[in-house]
């Protein structure tokens, strides 16, 4: 039997809310172009829908749609909310829209070339000058920047709104570096899947036309042709809450996705620094805020961004979209004036009012908001003012007369708005509908050479809560999908015009970023020295367990061993220390440069700069780890079975992500990378751990050898081998001479080989390169050894063969280490870990007055 | 008066800088009174790129990378300046200045439009409380501009010290306000400040001061030095050059480099190096009069 539809699709008298509803007309009955959907929603039932919601929602997971909320250093991103409802919009009022936006960013460029140009709307008296000269989106270093007729603007975004007329109204305008188009086309993918039958019959636009003008414009901008290199994305990076819609767009748009440190200038052209050498780059999309973008030329007291950037714009090598310093007109200042600028530059009236807005840089305006506050909203009158939006009403004494204050003290800083009701619409909860208000995030871009293209549909922003009134809609939000309807039936692609899919789509494969690569190698090397950490702590206190003497020769040398791996600072080592505390130590101490705590927070780091590139399991695991890594209660004793605890979880842990990172990465170089890391550290960790038990040819302690064993994970083949005959050179054969044991120096040394043997080779000179002799001497000195001669002790008792070899291996993992450094990622170190200054400025003073 | 004009800046780096850009401002600007008969930037080692371009302000702009590794960069501007004998309005008839600022906030004509954007705040010219305050002394009544912004020059000349090394770039105007001791750039910023507080409009001067030598001794090379001063808008007049420094109006020692709201919008020189290490900076200006230029 049918679950009763939909008694849950009604709105209960206790939740509706004043305004309009986008679904529900006033009767209660649905508008007619949502009759359709409503109805199908209804027949499928809640349980259904549940089920199938379920399931999309399991989508959202896998493509890892999030965003990330700009919190403490390991913050995490939130799961990306969407509804099953859309907003649904017939074609004749979208028609309205999309020639109200068009309209509207025709006039941003209009504003924008003017006033990056020769400034008629000052003299003629259109624009108050104060709304340019002190506004803060002016970057003056971007006057008359680019060439004459050139286009300011490329691509712009609005927030709508309804009001309870009904009609649209524009609340915020994206000029600078507008967001949403990644979003919108994955709220599509999940939910046109969602729904699929209801989709194919409801006829919505098709968003591909969209992408395919972004592509010819970003052409057009560099005058290139399926050159889609030469085109990168420019992010402030993976801290940033809205990296994900940078990841996703710039698969969209098929274009390698970047960070300030990937670019550099020369000779007056834009580069990327990628592992072939440097690779000229002629668009850059940006999505940082521009006064960030140049160092020298338009902030001078951050370095973020690409130094010489501004020059090479001059000197027309590359274009930046948007235009540096298009975020001017964003300022809510403007509001106001764009009917006069409307009929001025195209002789029509402004088709979408604006959110009604005064701005208090005139007398009469700033007297209207004093009486008015009450009704009113007040907010800077520019974006960049650290200026939180107030509702008036909220204001009671002292608050209200600082504000006044401020206000009248620089009126021109400040804009009031109208507290407009949005409209609603139902928000399923998984039992029933409740409305929310609702914003439209619309997208528009260039198209040919003076048009512009919107883009049919959008991100519906929500709100979590009830709020009635538009401060911006607040974290916690909800989106949706929106639906424009076409008159009549569509062909074609539903998404993308390629078989691109858009959960395939491949990035720019060649030209990987050194800074990627060099993240992947230390993410390898990190998780390994990790690993390392783990196994000699667990250890430590496995014997402490079996062995009731701290002195016996195991404990001894493996305390020595972990408190030389975790770098343990002499002040904190105390002579008969207990083994918990010590293990505590190298586990949780801030003070031991490569305590486990230490160690994990570098994988973090590495692991984040390519996040874009991980799989969802293995950020999922990554989750885990930092979850599960946690450090104990302040005060109490940590007891050994805590301890292991904690350790046995992240050996799984760790292994886990290593395989799995190795495993579902196709053998790109960004893998080869990541496994060279891998095998160096394990090398490393193997050699330096085979010296320090077996260099020494003492008395054969068994308790010593079983140890090493298990620190290296090779207990349970060497008893297969073996049984329980514990020779020193049967460990030696095994750990370092058996290519065929994964745990052996061998094995780790083959897989360097192969794996150095395949990265880009410099074609001017011939041979191998450094890094490829090193590690094919290495191979071989380990392949011509034999098990008895490494055995052999000198006249001291020490097998010295044994200990040369290792330190050789040694030796060389580091070298090779630096080598690859050196030839693959230097551009990417420079910027790390060379110091870059400001020149301080010239003194300037006279010496006599 | 022809000056030719030597400003020399050496970088030294303790370890190599591996990519520089650069901006300069180096060039005399042609203004009311003062010609820039001819200008060569010297720059070691050779630039990679060098390019010029005219910022919004007018100043003449040198854009230069080094892309090569090296431990020491030298700039050389070399500069021929002729400037006339100033004729500046008589300070008691320049209009009152209550009366210039309703010219200016009417901004009706283009001199007023282009002077309104110097009554604003920028980012080395904040208007605090504590600036409004000590501004409220020098214009608590009615008098002609230029009289005002004198007395307010010379109000600044007797309360602060002129003190090498006691401020940074970075020194609030708030906090020289506090230790009524700085250089130069504080005086001119924190003047310009006050005048920008009660609606004036004044603009940064970057330039030269020509020292005489004292009686009797010949003059020294290498000794002179860049300097800052700051302009007042004066109706129906146009720019005044004013030095709070020395407190005078200036006269032909005075060798304008460039204009702008502060001193952000006209470092001499700035650019951002990769690599490098720490570095040393010396800077030598010579400023030689020339009895006929050829």
């Amino acid at each position: 039997m049918l679950a009763n539809p939909l008694a849950s699709l009604h709105y209960t008298d206790a939740s509706s809310l004043s305004g309009y509803d986008e679904v529900f007309a006033p009767t209660g009955e649905p508008r007619p172009h949502y009759a359709g959907y409503i109805e199908a929603l209804s027949r499928m039932g809640a349980p259904e829908l549940n089920r199938r919601w379920d399931k999309s929602r399991r989508m959202i997971q896998e493509f890892g749609i999030h965003f990330r909320v700009y919190a403490e250093e390991r913050s995490r991103g939130r799961a990306w909310k969407l509804d099953p409802i859309p907003l649904i919009i017939t074609a004749s009022e979208w028609d309205h829209l999309e020639k109200g936006l068009k309209q509207r960013a025709l006039l941003y460029n209009f504003i924008l070339e003017d006033l990056y140009g020769p400034q008629r709307l000052l003299r003629d008296g259109l624009l108050p000058p104060e709304l340019l000269f002190a506004n803060p989106g002016y970057l003056r270093a971007c006057h008359r920047l680019l060439p004459e007729g050139r286009r300011w603007l490329q691509s712009y975004a609005a927030d709508l709104g309804r009001a309870p007329d009904g009609t649209w109204w524009v609340i915020t305008d994206r000029t600078q570096a507008p967001s949403g188009v990644g979003y919108t086309l994955e709220n599509r993918l999940v939910l046109s899947r969602f729904f699929q039958e209801v989709f194919r019959d409801a006829h919505v636009e098709r968003l591909t036309d969209f992408i395919t003008t972004y592509r010819h414009m970003l052409n057009g901008l560099g005058g290139i042709r399926n050159e889609p290199s030469r085109v990168v994305l420019l992010s402030p990076g993976p801290l940033n809450e809205l990296y994900y819609e940078h990841a996703c767009l710039a698969r969209f748009l098929g274009i390698n996705l970047v960070e300030g440190e990937d670019l550099t200038v020369r000779n007056n052209r834009v580069y990327l620094k990628t592992l072939e050498g440097l690779h000229e780059i002629r668009v850059i999309v940006r999505r940082q805020d521009d006064d960030y973008c140049d160092p020298l030329e338009l902030r001078g007291d951050s370095l973020l961004g690409v130094p010489g950037l501004v020059q090479a714009v001059r000197a027309g090598n590359v274009a930046v979209a948007n235009s540096l310093g298009s975020g001017l007109v964003e300022a809510q200042g403007f509001k106001p004036f764009l009917p006069s600028l409307c009929r001025h530059y195209l002789g029509e009236d402004l088709l979408i009012p604006s959110l009604a807005t005064w701005w208090c840089g005139q007398p009469r305006e700033q007297h209207y908001v004093e009486e008015h506050l009450d009704e009113l909203i007040l907010r800077g009158a520019f974006p960049a003012t650290q200026l939180d939006a107030v509702r008036g009403a909220e204001l009671g004494g002292e608050a209200r007369a600082l504000w006044l204050d401020r206000l009248r003290q620089r009126p021109h800083q400040f804009a009031a708005q109208e507290a407009m009701a949005l409209s609603t619409i139902p928000v399923w909860t998984g039992e029933r509908i409740v409305p929310r208000r609702l914003m439209l995030r619309t997208q528009v871009v260039a198209d040919g050479a003076n048009g512009y293209h919107v883009l049919p549909g959008g991100v519906a922003r929500v709100a979590e809560e009830d709020a009635p009134l538009i401060l911006g809609l607040q974290r916690g939000e909800s989106t949706k999908d929106t639906w424009v309807l076409a008159e009549k039936p569509l062909r074609g692609p539903m998404l993308l015009a390629s078989q691109e899919g858009p959960v395939t789509l491949r990035r720019a494969a060649a030209h990987l970023p050194s800074r990627v690569a060099a993240n992947f190698f230390w993410l390898g090397r990190y998780i390994e020295r990790a690993l390392g950490v783990v196994m000699i702590a667990r250890l430590n206190l496995d014997l402490a367990l079996e062995e009731d003497d701290p002195e016996s020769n195991a404990r001894a040398t493996f305390r020595l061993v972990l408190t030389g791996m975790v770098g343990l600072p002499p002040e904190l080592h105390q002579p008969g220390m207990p083994v918990e505390q010590l293990v505590a130590l190298a586990m949780y101490s801030t003070a031991c440069p490569g305590s486990l705590w230490q160690t994990l927070d570098a994988v973090h780091r590495a692991a984040r700069a390519v996040s874009d590139r991980l799989s969802n399991d293995c950020r999922r695991l990554l989750n885990r780890m930092e979850a599960d890594f946690t450090a104990p209660d302040v005060g109490s004793e940590p007891t050994s079975t805590d301890l292991g605890y904690v350790l046995r979880g992240m050996v799984t842990l760790l292994s886990a992500f290593a395989g799995l990172a190795a495993d579902s990465m196709t053998r790109s170089l960004s893998w080869r990378f990541l496994e060279i890391g891998r095998s160096l550290e394990r090398g490393l960790y193997h050699a330096s751990l085979l010296r320090q038990t077996l260099s020494f040819a003492g008395e054969s302690d068994l308790a010593l050898l079983q140890a090493v064993l298990d620190a290296t994970d090779s207990g349970v083949t060497y008893r297969s081998r073996y049984a329980n005959q514990f020779e020193p050179v049967a460990l030696i054969d095994l750990l370092v001479l058996d290519d065929g044991n994964p745990r052996s120096i061998a094995f780790q040394l083959n897989r360097l080989v192969k794996n150095v043997s395949a990265l880009p080779r410099n074609q001017q000179t011939p041979g191998p390169a450094p890094h490829e002799k090193l590690a094919v001497e290495m191979q071989t000195r380990v392949r011509l050894a034999t098990a008895h001669e490494l055995d052999e002790p000198d006249g001291q008792g020490s097998r010295a063969s044994f200990d040369a070899l290792l330190w050789g291996v040694i030796q060389g993992l580091y070298a090779l280490s630096d080598h690859v450094a050196r030839i693959f990622f230097s551009h990417a170190e420079a910027a790390h870990a060379l110091r870059t200054t400001i020149t301080s400025p010239p003194e300037l003073d006279i010496a006599s007055h | 008066m022809h000056y030719r004009i030597r400003h020399r800046t050496e970088y030294t780096y303790t370890s190599p800088i591996m990519v520089a850009h650069n901006l300069a401002r180096l060039t005399p600007v042609n203004l009311a009174g003062q010609k820039c008969r001819n200008n060569v930037l010297r720059i070691e080692p050779q630039p990679d790129v060098q390019q010029q371009h005219f910022d919004l302000f007018g100043n003449v702009v040198t854009f230069f990378g080094l892309e090569q590794p090296c431990s020491r960069m030298v700039v050389e501007a070399l500069s021929e300046v002729e400037v006339a004998e100033p004729n500046w309005p008589i300070a008691e008839e320049t209009p009152g200045w209550q009366a210039t600022r309703e010219l200016l906030q009417a901004h009706a004509t283009p001199d007023t439009l282009h002077a309104f954007q110097f009554t604003l705040e920028s980012p080395y010219v904040p208007l605090t409380p504590g600036v409004l305050a000590y501004a409220r002394a020098s214009f608590a009544h009615e008098a002609p501009v230029l009289s005002a912004a004198m007395a307010l020059v010379e109000r600044i000349y007797t309360e602060f010290t002129y003190a090498p090394q006691s401020t940074t770039i970075s020194t609030s105007l708030d906090q020289l306000l506090a230790q009524c001791a700085g250089v130069c750039q504080d005086f001119t910023h924190l003047a310009i400040a006050c005048l920008r507080g009660v609606g004036l409009a004044a603009r940064y001067v970057s330039g030269y001061l020509r020292t005489l030598p004292r009686p009797g001794e010949a003059r020294l090379v290498g000794i002179d030095h860049s300097h800052a001063w700051f302009q007042l808008f004066v109706p129906g007049f146009g720019w005044v050059d004013l030095d709070p420094t020395n407190n005078l109006l200036c006269g032909l020692d005075h060798i304008r480099v460039a204009v702008g709201r502060d001193y952000g919008d006209i470092t001499p020189l700035r650019g951002v190096v990769i690599g490098g290490g720490s570095q040393m900076m010396q800077v030598a200006v010579d400023v030689e009069p020339v009895e006929d230029p050829a």
